[in-house]
């Protein structure tokens, strides 16, 4: 079977001469259908980088990314659009829902772009609501909702259609504790659906929901690692945490 | 949590995608949030729109109102597409001949009858009101039309005339008649008549009321070829068939400039909008960013921005055609007097009015492009983080400017301000030219900044960093404050010299006659009595009159004129129009007296065997016409161009002696042009007139000219307003663009009066830049156009170029300083950051 998301020894430099930077080096990650991802490491370290390569919303300077087998790097810039539009969901910590439209409009955006009817699209962005507890909100502007609410609309329209890849950048980052685990239970169930995701966070507890955890430092992938269950599992010892390597 | 995809999907390039674009449904809904993003956003966006709107309705309501204001043939033709005027003693069988060979036929006859107290006579009339062409030069305002012989109809002007009401009975040319109603010319409201029933049998118009008639007009809608043998088959020569075809008196041209000066206004318009929409962009970098991410792809992130100016336009558009249309509605009633022609409301060129709308909304849509390419161009990346993109340097060559702007120079000097071709040429390439210099200024000025202040050269080069941008408001500050300029130049160059085309306010042209090119045979004592009248005038107005001959041909016999009198035609010249037709004006003749003052001299003595000197365009193909060698004389004559425009209140051509001389003709005084030392008062031009009717001679007097001081001060404002909007934005978007930097300024202690000095001394340095290239760009336009008649730009509107220099780049200082020096938003966490 395919998987999702396959990086082959990508790399990534910003700028020229002195003044390039290495962002990424030689990445390779592959995330199977189903798995759930987490990407760890401190500011700085390239795992935003990591993250907006693997949705082809920047290219690499080496290496190949592929979407369900799908080389981007022969895409053209619209190919790509395309390809995000029907393959990969995104989850941003502020949200990053269009200010202007409702709840279930910005859910149905990514299907009538891709050339769904509105009735058609609007029925799948209130079935998607309606699982997410939230189809009494279906009408209401992002301003109206609260932000667990705003990012579980986030998370309905990074998984509406067919997308089987999921990609968040610090979802709960602005949430409390307790619309943050709703939040991780809704990625979690997405991905007992066979959806993949990949996680990027700075916060361990979270990480604890991963099947896998990848490290990230000055752009390399230097370790990975498949957590106990449980948050707690972080902080055992021969953890990652706790200084000590684990292979 | 999934959700199925419904149906199957085609497959592109091996991928199961979509649609390319997403097909309508795509379309529609970034249109959605485009338009929900445009109600959200309303506020910021009034400027825009009150703009448009204004420039809609304005234009709208200005090509109803010229459209309404040019006469209409109706008056003159009906419906008809001919009108021959026929008279002397073979009347009634030319009449006849042209019931059977140009049927069918309306006839008009006439017969001018002496009125009690007034010199002109009454044009009493016998039309049938039924007749196939009369109707759109007769109508029935109350009563009834005349049936017998002893009854008539009177036009307002007439009954007021004759003291005479409906229901009254009035004596006219030793009869009496019952006045059974009232009646006008809808198309020429002026037309001054006694409406007598038509004439039966025989008699039908060939008599009026009895007796003959003096002649008659005939209606018809036959061919030019039929009516062109019906002329020449005249036996009389003596009374010549003179023929009218029907024209459009110019209202498709007057259609056709006003949509023209529309929209340019809207493309100067558009450029206001390209900088606002670049704002929006800024401000919307982020949410462009989100729906790159969910798979917008490079066209429907363009679409959003284009749909937001098409939106703009929809919306302003149809706000500018319904103020238009009620400010039309409103003013059309009060247009009837000055027009002297009915005005139907709704008779409007609604397909010119489609077309003006169509532009009012293709021009925010065009502005919208240029932002929303750039827009769509940003990686979704970099937009997702609100990063502005790096600023693009700009490419114009000070070669292509310098290039654009001699050529343009070179074209208006030769086009002598007559050559249309070269005079549209030169204008486009001096402009563009002009326009091209704007973003080397920018350079200039950023290189310059070195030895300036802190905060200017900060600002200078902020500007120079985004030169392109500022180099395209500049561009448009430039055309804001040089249209003003050129206006407020030119405004003085019609006010006030008669040798270019106008009277001015004290200057008034006093003709023997109508402005037929008839003369009336006066006795010699009358001729005098005419001439010591206006001496006497003139000399108590303090004033000088210089008498204006005209030639004429001896042999010629006279004939009557359209008004009713009888006299000599005097010639003519003027150009081929068609196969039978002639575009004609006066000749007068080039006197000492005409060449003193309309400063013939220059002309004369360039072209000493020059026949005719004139201001007309096309003066190469111009005939001396109304002399008895008819054939021959039609063929061009040796034209001198004379420096001037073609209007036609006061002479604009002129037969020289020699050619008076050559051709055997005769001279006669035909009118003077009185110059006063001062403006004429209103006093005195009603003095002027009540002496032009005791001595059957007309009086033409410009108004006070207040609409082309309206005109002058409302460019002014509006390219001040044009040159501070275009500011405002382009301050905006640049300060906004560097708000790291002013956050960098701020936390290293920068004060707010370190904020507001930066943003003022940006806007002033614009503002000052783009009034010293407008008001060079436009003085160095006039001076290649009026470079045989400097003379002309001589009159320097102080008042106008003081408001634009130093006024605008002062008032852009001002506004700048009062609107800046708050502390940028989010100061702490950006730094963090």
């Amino acid at each position: 079977m395919t998987a999702p998301l396959e990086l082959r020894g990508v790399s990534k430099t910003y700028g020229e001469g002195p003044a390039a930077v290495q962002a990424l080096i030689g990445a390779d990650l592959t995330v199977a259908a189903g798995e759930m991802v987490a990407v760890m490491g401190p500011s700085g370290s390239g795992k935003s980088t990591l993250l907006t390569i693997a949705g082809s919303l920047e290219e690499p300077t080496g290496g190949e990314v592929l979407i369900e087998g799908t080389v981007l790097s022969g895409l053209s810039r619209d190919d790509r659009a395309r390809l995000r539009r029907r393959h990969i969901g995104y989850v941003f910590q502020d949200f990053n829902l269009l200010a202007g439209l409702t709840a279930v409009e910005n859910i149905t955006m990514p299907l009538e772009l891709d050339g769904v009817r509105s009735r058609q699209a609007r029925r799948q962005g209130l079935a998607a609501l309606e699982e997410l507890g939230l189809a009494d909100r279906a009408d209401s502007f992002p301003d109206e909702l609260s932000g667990g609410q705003r990012q579980r609309v986030a998370l309905a329209r990074a998984l509406v259609g067919e997308r089987r890849l999921l990609l968040a950048d610090e979802p709960t980052g602005a949430l409390d504790s307790h619309s943050g685990e709703g939040v991780m239970r809704l990625i979690r169930s997405a991905c007992h659906g066979g959806a993949a995701a990949v996680l990027v966070t700075h916060d361990p507890q979270l990480a604890s929901w991963a099947d896998r955890v990848v490290f990230v430092r000055d752009g390399e992938i230097v370790d990975s690692t498949t957590p106990l269950p449980g948050p707690e599992s972080l902080l055992t010892p021969g953890g990652p945490l706790t200084g000590e390597e684990s292979r | 949590m999934t959700a199925t995809h419904p149906g199957p999907r085609p497959t592109t390039g091996g991928l199961p995608y979509g649609p390319r674009h997403g097909g309508l449904p795509a379309r529609v809904a970034v249109l959605r949030w485009s338009w929900r993003l445009l109600r959200r956003e309303w506020r910021r966006q009034v400027l825009l729109l009150a703009l448009i709107t204004t420039a809609v309705g304005a234009a709208v309501c200005g090509l109803a109102a010229v459209h309404a204001y040019v006469r209409t043939p109706a008056g003159t033709f009906g419906s008809a597409s001919q009108l021959l005027h026929l008279g002397g003693g073979t009347l009634p069988s030319r009449v006849a001949a042209a019931r059977k060979d140009l049927a069918p036929v309306d006839i008009v006859a006439h017969r001018p009858v002496p009125v009690p107290g007034s010199l002109d006579p009454l044009d009493l009339r016998a039309e049938d009101p039924h007749g196939p062409y009369g109707a759109g030069r007769l109508r029935l305002v109350s009563g009834r039309y005349p049936a017998g012989q002893g009854e008539i109809a009177l036009t307002a002007s007439a009954a007021d005339l004759l003291h005479a009401r409906t229901g009254g009975t009035v004596d006219l040319g030793g009869r009496r008649f019952a006045v059974v109603g009232r009646v006008e010319n809808p198309g020429l409201l002026g037309d001054t008549f006694a409406l007598a029933a038509p004439g039966t049998g025989s008699a039908a118009g060939t008599t009026v009321a009895g007796p003959a008639a003096a002649s008659a007009d005939v209606l018809t809608d036959a061919s030019a070829d039929a009516v062109d043998a019906f002329r020449r088959s005249a036996p009389d020569r003596a009374a010549p068939v003179m023929v009218q075809v029907r024209g459009d008196f110019g209202r498709a041209a007057a259609d056709t400039l006003i949509l023209a000066l529309a929209t340019v206004a809207l493309l100067l318009i558009s450029l206001v909008a390209a900088a606002a929409f670049a704002v929006v962009a800024q401000r919307r970098l982020r949410q462009i960013g989100m729906l790159g991410t969910i798979g917008a792809t490079d066209r429907q992130l363009r679409l959003v921005l284009v749909g937001h100016g098409t939106l703009t336009g929809v919306l302003a558009a149809g706000c500018g055609a319904v103020l238009g249309g009620a400010a039309w509605l409103a003013l059309a009633p009060h247009l009837e007097s000055a027009a002297d022609h009915r005005i139907d409301p709704l008779a409007l060129p609604w397909p010119l009015l489609a077309v003006l709308l169509v532009i009012g909304v293709l021009t925010p849509t065009a502005a919208a492009w240029w932002p929303a390419r750039a827009l769509a161009r940003i990686p979704t990346a970099q937009a997702l983080s609100a990063r502005p993109p790096r600023p693009v340097p700009a490419r114009q060559s000070v070669w292509a400017a310098a290039l654009l702007t001699a050529a343009g120079s070179g074209a208006l000097v030769a086009s002598h301000r007559t050559n249309g071709l070269l005079l549209v040429v030169g204008l486009v390439a001096a402009v563009l030219g002009v326009l091209l210099l704007s973003a080397p200024a920018v350079r200039l000025m950023a290189a310059a900044a070195a030895r300036a202040p802190f905060t200017t050269r900060v600002a200078l080069r902020d500007l120079g960093r985004h030169q392109a941008r500022s180099g395209a408001a500049l561009a448009a500050i430039t055309l804001a404050i040089g249209l003003p300029v050129a206006i407020s130049v030119l405004a003085p160059v019609n006010q006030h010299t008669a040798g270019t085309g106008n009277l001015s306010a004290r200057q008034l042209m006093i003709r023997s006659g109508d402005r037929d090119p008839v003369i009336p045979a006066l006795s010699a004592e009358a001729a005098r009595a005419q001439q010591a009248a206006v001496r006497k005038w003139a000399a108590g107005a303090g004033a000088t009159a210089v008498p204006l001959e005209m030639a004429y041909d001896p042999a010629v016999p006279r004939t009557t004129a359209q008004s009713g009198v009888e006299g000599q035609p005097v010639v003519e010249t003027g150009h081929r129009t068609g196969a039978n037709t002639w575009a004609g004006v006066p000749l007068y003749v080039a006197t000492p007296a005409a060449v003193r003052a309309f400063g013939l001299g220059t002309a004369a003595a360039a072209a000493p065997h020059a026949e005719i000197l004139t201001s007309m365009p096309g003066s190469e193909q111009l005939a001396v016409l109304g002399t008895e060698g008819r054939d021959r004389a039609r063929s061009a004559s040796p034209t001198a161009h004379l420096a001037g425009s073609a209007y036609t209140s006061v002479p604009r051509a002129f037969l020289t002696p020699g050619a008076v001389r050559a051709r055997g003709l005769r001279t006669v005084t035909a009118g003077w042009l009185v110059t006063a030392p001062h403006d004429l008062t209103g006093d005195q031009r009603a003095a002027a007139r009540d002496m032009a009717a005791l001595n059957g001679l007309s009086v033409e007097v410009r108004d006070r000219q207040d609409g082309l001081r309206t005109v002058r001060w409302a460019s002014v404002a509006a390219g001040a307003a044009l040159a501070l909007g275009v500011l405002a934005m382009t301050v905006g978007t640049l300060r906004a663009e560097s708000t790291d930097d002013l956050r960098t300024l701020t936390a290293t202690g920068a004060t707010s009066r370190t904020r507001r000095a930066l943003t003022a001394a940006t806007a002033g340095c614009l503002a000052l830049a783009g009034t010293v290239l407008g008001t060079l760009g436009a003085y160095l336009v006039l001076l290649s156009a009026f470079g045989d008649d400097l003379g002309s730009l001589g009159h320097v509107p102080v008042v106008p170029l003081l408001m634009a220099f130093p006024g605008i780049p002062l008032l852009a200082t001002a506004a700048g300083w009062l609107s800046a020096g708050r502390e940028p938003p989010g100061l702490a966490r950006r730094l963090l950051e």
